[in-house]
């Protein structure tokens, strides 16, 4: 609930094209974050924030759907779009990993 | 009637995703979500064209929450750190295919309805 209507706050202020790359982006970097600190500290972390806030806040369906658009005219750059979204988050969610304690 | 329509909206999707991933945990719980939320993500966007609450409720609070990307990233990451490079890259294209796979699947299924 509260990561949707973060997420939405997100979607009417940012840029049209930018909105999905901040918030997958952000979202992974603190749940690597969170993640990583949780395993460091032998402690879980909060399913209220990783599962809740976090996994509300990002989204898939939304890049799916996103990337069906743009696979209607663009195929390079539905291709670009796919690839580069994950290698991003992937990216951000290893170094709040790092951040975390984790992956040294 | 919009913030409420997300937050009702995102509040099941999020109930529903912590049903599942308890139920079938780990990356395979992960991986049916995203790919059973982008089939109906697909399907959605013949029906709901034009914004109204409704659309809101469902594409942006319920769909949008149920799946999730974080969880896939880190997921991967995990996996990635503690060796299973493998399993970790097998997770990944096997979320983004099948979920680009849903999205294209629910598309046309919606055409055809």
């Amino acid at each position: 609930m509260i990561g949707a209507l973060l997420r939405y706050g997100v979607m009417v202020t940012a840029p049209d094209t930018l909105v999905l790359w901040l918030e997958n982006g952000i979202g992974s970097l603190i749940l690597g974050w969170l993640t990583g600190r949780a395993i460091s500290s032998g402690r879980k972390a909060s399913v209220l924030w990783t599962t809740g806030v976090l996994g509300s806040f990002t989204t898939f369906s939304t890049f799916s759907a996103e990337w069906l658009v743009l696979m209607q005219d663009h195929f390079v750059l539905a291709m670009v779009y796919g690839l580069g979204m994950t290698l991003m988050c992937f990216l951000l969610a290893a170094l709040g990993f790092k951040l975390g304690g984790q992956f040294k | 009637m919009t913030l409420l329509a997300i937050a009702l909206g995102g509040f099941l999707g999020a109930v529903l995703r912590f049903g599942i991933s308890q139920k079938i945990q780990g990356m395979n719980g992960i991986l049916i979500i995203n790919c059973a939320g982008s089939f109906l993500m697909g399907l959605s966007l013949h029906i709901a064209i034009q914004t109204n609450w409704l659309a809101i409720f469902w594409m942006v609070g319920f769909l949008g929450a149920f799946t999730t990307f974080s969880t896939f990233a880190v997921q991967f990451v995990e996996s990635w750190s503690k060796g299973e490079h493998r399993k970790a890259i097998g997770y990944a294209l096997f979320t983004v295919l099948g979920g680009f796979l849903s999205v294209l699947l629910g598309w046309w299924s919606g055409a055809v309805l």
